[in-house]
């Protein structure tokens, strides 16, 4: 995910919930695409991502749960 | 198939040890913590038995369910604790649901997921980590923790009760909640009360049945986590409260609560009884026929 150059698409939820901090830092480099199939806890702190089932974007875990438990 | 069972899964480097209860177990947690391991220890043992190192111990044949011909596995199966993960795409299949109803195997299915089609208990879905029992030693202990076992505080005052079902179950508390100033809901199913406690600002209970909710777990416990003024009371089923109140007299009311795995399918949505099968709708019969009730 972090060396990837051609624009992938990551199944985050095979990472798990301890990979959430890693990719909160390699979208601070580059813009990341991830598909996730549970909830992802991305931690207390702020963070930006635009949910693409929707075009909302989150900022924080209550944002991204109040979109997230609609898909999965 | 009924009853608990205790699962050993060992070799010279780590240690597993775990007891299955009911049909459907599902593990679930970070990565690096040991689940795939499991896995691939159950197929090597199947595969190369105590040559492979590994030793699993069990009452019951415990084998891995995976690729294109699990349902030719499973119909050839009975008796058994299957475990999958998520590799396979079929865990999340209808197909793969209907097997499980049918099946007269236990599951353990490894997935961070939820698996919406399958109703599975929020007391049977695990985690897995190291407890440090043999410490010191070469020999990593690994163990499986349930995930949702925080209890709630009590007393709590709801403004607003939340009812999965539409049946008995929310007649009932319609009924209790009459002559107060509390204000109960049906949901209308469990795949409806995300949408409808999201946002949600009043002091509320939800009450769903324990022994099918499970998928929907995730977001619940996480909505609950994040909104404090939600709180979730996930009693095994309607049912369960009914038997477990003192309401219905006999011995082998007492004696189905007290060995209820041993009596009892631990199929979610059916009861089956000793002596008979009896399907849900017809348990609620019985209860508006019985003059004890």
């Amino acid at each position: 995910m972090a060396f990837d150059e051609n624009d992938r698409v990551f199944n985050a939820s095979a990472c798990g919930d301890n990979c959430s901090k890693w990719i909160l830092q390699i979208a601070k480099d580059k813009d990341l695409t991830i598909n996730l199939r549970h909830i992802m806890d991305f931690g207390e702190g702020k963070f930006e991502a635009r949910v693409l089932n929707t075009g909302q974007m989150v900022h924080n875990m209550l944002e991204f749960l109040d979109v997230a438990g609609e898909y999965v | 198939m009924k009853g608990k069972h205790k699962v050993v899964v060992k070799n010279n480097k780590l240690h597993y040890e775990f007891e299955i209860k009911r049909n459907i177990t599902i593990i679930k947690g970070d990565s690096a913590t040991g689940k795939t391991t499991l896995i691939n220890m159950i197929r090597q043992y199947a595969n190369l038995g105590v040559s492979s190192g590994v030793d699993v111990v069990c009452d019951v044949p415990c084998r891995i369910l995976e690729g294109p011909d699990w349902q030719l596995v499973l119909r050839n199966v009975s008796g058994y604790i299957l475990f999958t993960d998520e590799e396979n795409a079929f865990i999340r299949t209808e197909q793969f649901a209907a097997a499980v109803r049918d099946s007269d195997n236990y599951f353990v299915i490894i997935t961070r997921e939820s698996l919406y089609n399958l109703p599975y208990s929020v007391e049977e879905i695990y985690g897995i980590h190291s407890s440090g029992k043999y410490q010191n030693t070469k020999q990593v202990y690994q163990q499986l923790y349930k995930i949702y076992s925080e209890a709630e505080h009590f007393p709590i005052e709801p403004k607003y009760i939340v009812v999965e079902d539409s049946n008995s179950g929310y007649k009932f508390f319609k009924d209790i909640t009459r002559e107060s100033d509390i204000r109960c809901e049906s949901a209308g199913g469990k795949s409806k009360l995300y949408s409808l406690l999201c946002g949600m600002k009043d002091e509320t209970c939800v009450i769903a049945d324990g022994a099918a909710i499970g998928a929907e777990m995730e977001k619940l416990h996480k909505l609950s986590q994040m909104y404090r003024n939600i709180k979730l009371y996930l009693p095994e089923s309607f049912e369960w409260i009914i038997l477990s109140s003192g309401v219905i007299e006999g011995k082998d009311v007492s004696k189905i609560e007290c060995e209820i795995g041993k009596t009892i399918r631990q199929d979610a949505g059916c009861l089956f009884f000793r002596g008979g099968y009896t399907e849900k709708n017809k348990f609620y019969n019985f209860f508006e026929n019985s003059s004890k009730f």
